[in-house]
């Protein structure tokens, strides 16, 4: 063979490859004042700078965590709550879009080493859904997986490496977001609170048609003992007991459309009875379907941010379970509220 | 290991290196042997021991069959045979759907007891390695081929690895000769043929490779979300909204599966291999059977040789001929899954299968029409073949019961409300575009034969800028967390 073909996919995959990445290195970073500065909302490196911030001596910090569907956790409102009860304690409010446990565990060093007073882990069916490259990974191995050994030497290679490849990741997020192909609304992937400006995501209230023909996914749930993501879950609330942080998980409100044509409610409450064996000490609070009928849902798995008088019942609700928690007996929860136990399910 | 990870692009890259630099035709045999199974082992892990035991259960039952004096005892050993490669088959993939159905049935009549499913693991790519090796032992029970010498020939076309998940089903009388192919050379005389990686074959296989890789991953996973919008919860949802997502469901099913079997063509012809095709523009078949030639030829084919046929095939009785069709489709759709929607999808072509030869036998001169040789017949008949092919892929995409009888409703019974359509495309018009794009990159393909090959033979250059587009695409359909192939868990 002579070396024409070969060096021609050579060529072809230099100019491809450096096509892409100064693609998308311009979609991420712009020149200011000579220096390259990110640009776009890449949620790792944000995650990053957030939680390597020198956070004030002395103050405690509530980290609430999970999906878009805790955006609408307002974080002032709670403080505001707490502080009723002589708690005083700024609340954070970490959601990312797209949040699943699995995803999760790769900032759960960073958020134990913003040393929080407590984390609110917020979860729902959403969290345990099968990932479409789940089926072959779900398998248990009885012999050493190069897959696993390729992955444990490579990454703290790439993690300690000078340069960041963090705008690699997803070229196809990137592109569908720079085309606006993105199903339903192509908007923010990570917290506004936090991440972003809060105005330029203030969505209203969906009126019921919308709601009726409003598309959710409703992904399969892979079993319990098939779970990957049951499996993170578990192992970030073991780090956390680990580390001395306490925990507190909440079942993420669902809108009635959405409950109504979920293929198996069940299914998730055996995650919940199984969480709760496993931790016993782990309160579990449900807003399930607490909010279901109420006029506060901007799709049928958002509650609207930032609508004052509507929404803040989330927020207030929330703020009761921390300082039920943190202080037992300065309020009482009502019996909808009461934590979730094994024989519940 | 997925074809489309950087993991298997290595893994290739490396075995394509070794085979050019070392040429020892036996070092290169069992070091594609050693691939292959480290291929399978890197996902399927502990499950490679069942692979290992099916090969060197046929291998050995291969010559016993051989070597037996008479047929009635060829016959016991293939019977032993087939018991054990089928035995292996059922237990892993049908036990947990029999026990369901056991416990079903046991709660219906109140018998009181459960019997505990067994949670069994799938062995990734059990169904088809099973067929290869079936084709083996039959072969050569049928005087079709010899029993390999070489342990490592025959491992090989098992374990193969760009068939090896996936198919397409080899037949051992093709694939075997290929490893013992003598070529004729001035200077050495007639030798075995070494594994030589060549420019023609290096190029055509980089361009079935590179189409591959273009229909997974910028047709069909960039159309799956869309299809999971329409099927995961259908209810509620409009007739054209649940005929758009068949549609796309078909069109990812096509690319899914047909991209797999062109990046395993590929990587196969790079080193020399040739497997057979496996589809031939499908959704362009005028009739049932005309789907069934274009569509999963190598398990159509398998079925028709190694069941349809022993079964009588079409040289009994009309009636049998219909219920022979039948049958073998029914238990086509339960080789693709444990599961009943699959059954009925094999239900459905079965029946579709059954009544197009009923009614050619009925009315042979509808088949002879002139109608149906005009243009506009052509188009009649096609489309009518894929309004039903269109419609079975509803139960073979959608398993809840409820959803799918829906779903099904509304696809035959019309309802003609064209709002929340509207909507629904207008919330995903990206896939609409690319479904538009398959549509249109489709028809190129039936209208110009042989574009593969075509693109292939092209001068160098034109031939680069090729592969920089379709590098490009599908960089950017790049998710850093591939999906796997939908024909994996079969």
């Amino acid at each position: 063979m002579n070396q024409s073909v070969a060096l021609a996919v050579l060529v072809a995959f230099i100019i491809s490859f450096s096509i892409l990445s100064l693609g998308l290195f311009l979609y991420h970073y712009k020149l200011e004042d000579g220096t390259w500065v990110l640009s776009s909302d890449n949620i790792l490196v944000k995650q990053r700078v957030f939680f390597s911030q020198k956070f004030p001596a002395n103050q405690e910090k509530i980290f609430l965590i999970g999906s878009s569907q805790i955006w609408a956790l307002n974080t002032i409102y709670m403080h505001e709550d707490l502080l009723k009860n002589n708690l005083n304690y700024t609340v954070y409010n970490l959601g990312v879009a797209l949040d699943v446990p699995k995803v999760r565990m790769k900032t759960i060093d960073l958020i134990i080493s913003a040393k929080p007073t407590i984390v609110v882990y917020g979860i729902s069916d959403r969290d345990f859904a099968t990932d479409s490259s789940s089926s072959d990974e779900s398998q248990v191995n009885l012999l050493p997986s190069p897959h696993d050994i390729i992955q444990n030497w490579l990454g703290p290679q790439l993690a300690n490496s000078p340069f960041d490849f963090n705008f690699l990741q997803s070229p196809k997020l990137n592109f569908l977001t720079m085309v606006g192909g993105l199903p339903g609304d192509n908007r923010f992937y990570a917290n506004p609170d936090i991440y972003a400006t809060l105005e330029q995501y203030n969505f209203p209230i969906a009126n019921n048609t919308k709601l009726q023909i409003d598309y959710a996914n409703f992904e399969s749930i892979l079993p319990l003992e098939k779970n990957e993501n049951l499996i993170a879950f578990k192992k970030i609330i073991s780090k956390l007991h680990e580390n001395k942080i306490p925990v507190i998980i909440f079942v993420i409100p669902q809108e009635r459309h959405r409950l109504e044509h979920l293929p198996d409610p069940n299914v998730f409450n055996l995650f919940l009875n199984n969480i709760s064996q496993e931790y016993p000490d782990v309160p579990i609070y449900s807003l399930w379907d607490r909010y279901a009928d109420m006029n506060i849902w901007e799709d049928r798995r958002h509650v609207v941010m930032n609508a004052k008088n509507t929404t803040r019942v989330y927020s207030d609700d929330i703020a009761k379970i921390i300082t039920n928690y943190l202080s037992p007996n300065t309020i009482e929860l009502d019996q909808s509220l009461s934590r979730w136990t094994f024989n519940d399910g | 290991m997925l074809f489309n990870t950087i993991d298997f692009i290595i893994f290739f890259i490396v075995i394509l290196g070794v085979f050019v630099l070392i040429k020892n035709r036996k070092f290169q045999h069992v070091f594609l042997l050693l691939a292959s199974y480290f291929f399978f082992y890197y996902t399927s892990n502990y499950l490679i021991t069942l692979l290992i035991f099916t090969t060197i259960w046929d291998y050995y039952f291969g010559k016993a069959i051989w070597n037996a004096d008479n047929i009635q005892r060829k016959k016991i050993l293939l019977i032993c045979s087939l018991a054990g490669n089928l035995g292996l088959l059922g237990f892993f993939k049908y036990t947990d759907f029999a026990i369901t159905q056991f416990n079903f049935f046991g709660h219906y009549f109140d018998l009181g007891h459960q019997i505990p499913l067994l949670n069994l693991a799938l062995p990734i790519g059990i169904s088809f390695y099973t067929f290869h090796s079936i084709t083996y032992t039959v072969g050569i029970y049928r005087g079709q081929l010899s029993p390999v010498k070489s342990f490592t020939d025959y491992a090989i076309f098992v374990a193969f690895f760009p068939q090896l998940v996936a198919g397409p089903i080899l037949r051992a009388k093709d694939f075997l000769p290929q490893l013992r192919e003598k070529i004729d050379g001035l200077e050495v005389g007639t030798q075995f043929r070494r594994i030589v990686i060549t420019n023609a074959n290096l190029k055509i296989g980089i361009t079935l490779m590179a189409i591959g890789f273009f229909k997974k991953m910028v047709i069909a996973d960039n159309i799956s979300p869309m299809v999971g919008d329409v099927f995961n919860a259908p209810i509620g949802v409009d007739s054209f909204t649940i005929i758009l997502g068949s549609i796309a469901f078909g069109i990812q099913i096509f690319c899914d599966f047909s991209g797999y079997t062109d990046i395993a063509l590929g990587a196969a012809a790079i080193l020399g291999f040739k497997m057979p095709i496996n589809f031939n523009k499908p959704y362009f078949a005028t009739s049932p059977s005309d789907f069934w030639r274009k569509w999963h030829i190598s398990l159509s084919s398998w079925l028709r040789d190694y069941l349809y046929i022993p079964l009588g095939g079409s040289h009994k009785s009309k009636t049998r001929t219909y219920l022979n069709l039948f049958i073998t489709m029914f238990l086509g759709g339960l080789w693709h899954g444990a599961s009943w929607n699959f059954v009925l999808w094999g239900i459905l072509h079965g029946v579709y299968l059954a009544s197009h030869k009923f009614i050619v036998d009925k009315f042979p001169l509808l088949g002879n029409a002139k109608f149906f040789k005009t243009k506009l017949g052509w188009l009649v008949s096609l489309l009518i073949t894929q309004y039903f092919v269109f419609l079975a892929w509803i139960p073979f995409r959608v398993q809840n019961v409820d959803f799918m009888k829906y779903s099904m409703m509304k696809y035959v019974l019309v309802d003609f409300h064209t709002s929340s359509t509207l909507n629904f495309i207008l919330s995903h018009r990206f896939h609409i575009v690319i479904m538009v794009g398959f549509v249109i990159l489709h028809i190129i393909s039936y209208k110009i034969p042989h574009l593969r090959e075509r693109i292939s033979n092209v001068k160098l250059r034109y031939w680069l800028v090729f592969l920089v587009g379709i590098m490009l695409c599908v960089f950017f359909s790049y998710e850093g967390n591939p999906e796997a192939f939908l024909y994996f868990k079969f």
